[in-house]
This record gives C-alpha cells, sequence and structure tokens, in this order.
C-alpha cells in the first residue's frame, strides 16, 4: 500500500501543500481506516486511538505547506501516529509502574478484545488480534507496519528511527513470537526468516 | 519486501488480511472540518480582487495616455505662432 510513493501520493501532496482542501479530503480517505486500526491495534485502546488520529491529521494540516516535494505520503503519516503512541506512552506514568516484564506476559485483558471480536470475520483473524495484543509493543509495531501497512522494512525502519538491520531482525523475532501465538505452521526453513526490503 | 514475501509468509499474509478499523462516521467528519478549517486559515492570501488585477491597471493606463496627450496638445500649442 505504501511501499513506493504512487503518482497519486505525489500529486496529493504537491497539492496538499498548496492548501487543496480536496488533495486533504482524498488522503484522509485513502489512510485514515488503516492510521486508524493501526493506532487502535498498538495502543490497544479505542479512545486513545481516535485522539492519536485526530493530532496526525491536524499535524498534517499544519505541516502541508513545508512538505518536501518527495513526501511518501503513508509513511510520513504513519511516522507521525507511531511517535504520537510513544511520546503518549512516556507520559503515561500508569503504564510506566507496571514492568516491561510483566507487560511482555500480560495476556490480552478480558474486556480489550470487543471491538475486534465483534467484527472479525474469521477464527484467525480474531487470533490474530488477540495474539498481537500480547506483544510488546516494539514487535506490534514493526508487524502492523509491515503486515498490516504494507511499509516496506527499509520504510519501516525509518518510521522507527531504527537502522533497516535491526528492523529485520526485530522483525523476525516479531514474526516467530506472533506465529507461536497464533500457532501457524513454522518456517519450511524453521529458522528466524530474514526479510529483503 | 516483495508481495511473494507475503504471500508465502503465512503470519505476514494473515496479518495483510486484517480487517480495517476506522472511527464513527460522525467523528471523522467532524475532524475533517477542523481540518479543513486549519487549511483555510493557512492557505495562500487569496487572489487580487478584479479591482487590483484589472481596473486599476487599466485607469492608471487611460490616465497616462491622457497625460501624454494633454503634454503633446500643449506643446503643439506653445509652438504655434
Amino acid at each position: 500500500m505504501t511501499g513506493m510513493p504512487s503518482e497519486d501520493d505525489a500529486h496529493l501532496v504537491e497539492r496538499l501543500r498548496r492548501g487543496s482542501g480536496e488533495a486533504f479530503d482524498a488522503a484522509y480517505e485513502r489512510y485514515r481506516p488503516r492510521l486508524f486500526s493501526f493506532l487502535l491495534r498498538l495502543s490497544r485502546h479505542r479512545t486513545l486511538a481516535e485522539d492519536l488520529l485526530d493530532e496526525v491529521w491536524l499535524r498534517l494540516v499544519a505541516n502541508a505547506a513545508t512538505l518536501r516535494p518527495d513526501t511518501r505520503l503513508g509513511a510520513w503519516l504513519f511516522t507521525v501516529a507511531r511517535n504520537l503512541y510513544w511520546s503518549h506512552r512516556r507520559k503515561a506514568v500508569h503504564e510506566v509502574e507496571v514492568g516491561r516484564d510483566l507487560l511482555d506476559l500480560w495476556p490480552a485483558p478480558e474486556s480489550w478484545p470487543d471491538p475486534f471480536e465483534l467484527a472479525a470475520t474469521g477464527e484467525l483473524q480474531t487470533r490474530i488480534e488477540r495474539a498481537l495484543a500480547t506483544l510488546p509493543p516494539h514487535h506490534r509495531e514493526v508487524l502492523l507496519l509491515v503486515g498490516y501497512g504494507g511499509l516496506t522494512p527499509t520504510e519501516a525502519a525509518d518510521v522507527c528511527g531504527i537502522t533497516p538491520e535491526a528492523l529485520r531482525q526485530r522483525l523476525s523475532r516479531a514474526r516467530a513470537a506472533l506465529g507461536e501465538r497464533i500457532d501457524l505452521p513454522r518456517d519450511p526453513a524453521a529458522q528466524p526468516r530474514r526479510f529483503g526490503t | 519486501m516483495t508481495r511473494e514475501d507475503r504471500q508465502f509468509d503465512p503470519v505476514l499474509d494473515a496479518l495483510s488480511r486484517l480487517p480495517d478499523r476506522d472511527v464513527s462516521p460522525r467523528r471523522a467528519e467532524r475532524l475533517r472540518q477542523r481540518c479543513h478549517a486549519h487549511l483555510r486559515l493557512h492557505e495562500a492570501p487569496l487572489e487580487p480582487s478584479a479591482w487590483i488585477r484589472v481596473i486599476s491597471p487599466a485607469l492608471l493606463g487611460f490616465w497616462g495616455v491622457a497625460y501624454f496627450f494633454a503634454t503633446l496638445w500643449r506643446f503643439a500649442h506653445a509652438l504655434a505662432p
């Protein structure tokens, strides 16, 4: 989806730079559901995801005039969304008080998945939604960016502010962890996958 | 990562098939309106009005031409015996 800056995206960015409301609407319709889904699955909190989504789009219009012409809009939006989430997380005192190990081991709260469960169309999707929720946020974020958001590992590395190699390692670990939790067949190579760009 | 990577990786393939979620239509529309208001606030300066673009240069040109001919007329009269 956001793998390459499409012609459409380049045109959108150009029009956004000139303050076009129609360009904003096009970008909003194209990326809003993906961004919201990303934030919802990353934060596991609907109200927080909604607030962060508002902030992402307000940042876009505030910075529209200064976007570079070669901006990859999808990656830009995911970067802002991701940074806002981590910024919020750092500020959330109650989350700091919970040890990282505990978070890693915590099963998905019983009450959490209802928006997902209600709408999940298949058992596999439900299992994935649940399993994602039990992963540490660093793993969730790379899986969502690459698997769900459609970013390339290189783009996802830019979004996360890490090197592509570090991203690939993290993605391999996250993929293996998720695969175990949803009980999918292991990779034929039986080794952590190495993801290309 | 190529499409083939995803196709042959059951985890990534399953992730790519996760359904999109969205905010309520009312909330989405409210945010859209806020963003449009923000865009209007910061949009480029308005196009010059018709007065500035057409009428004032025309008046200025007319006045210049009239002044030129008046000067010629006065010069011709001054030279006349």
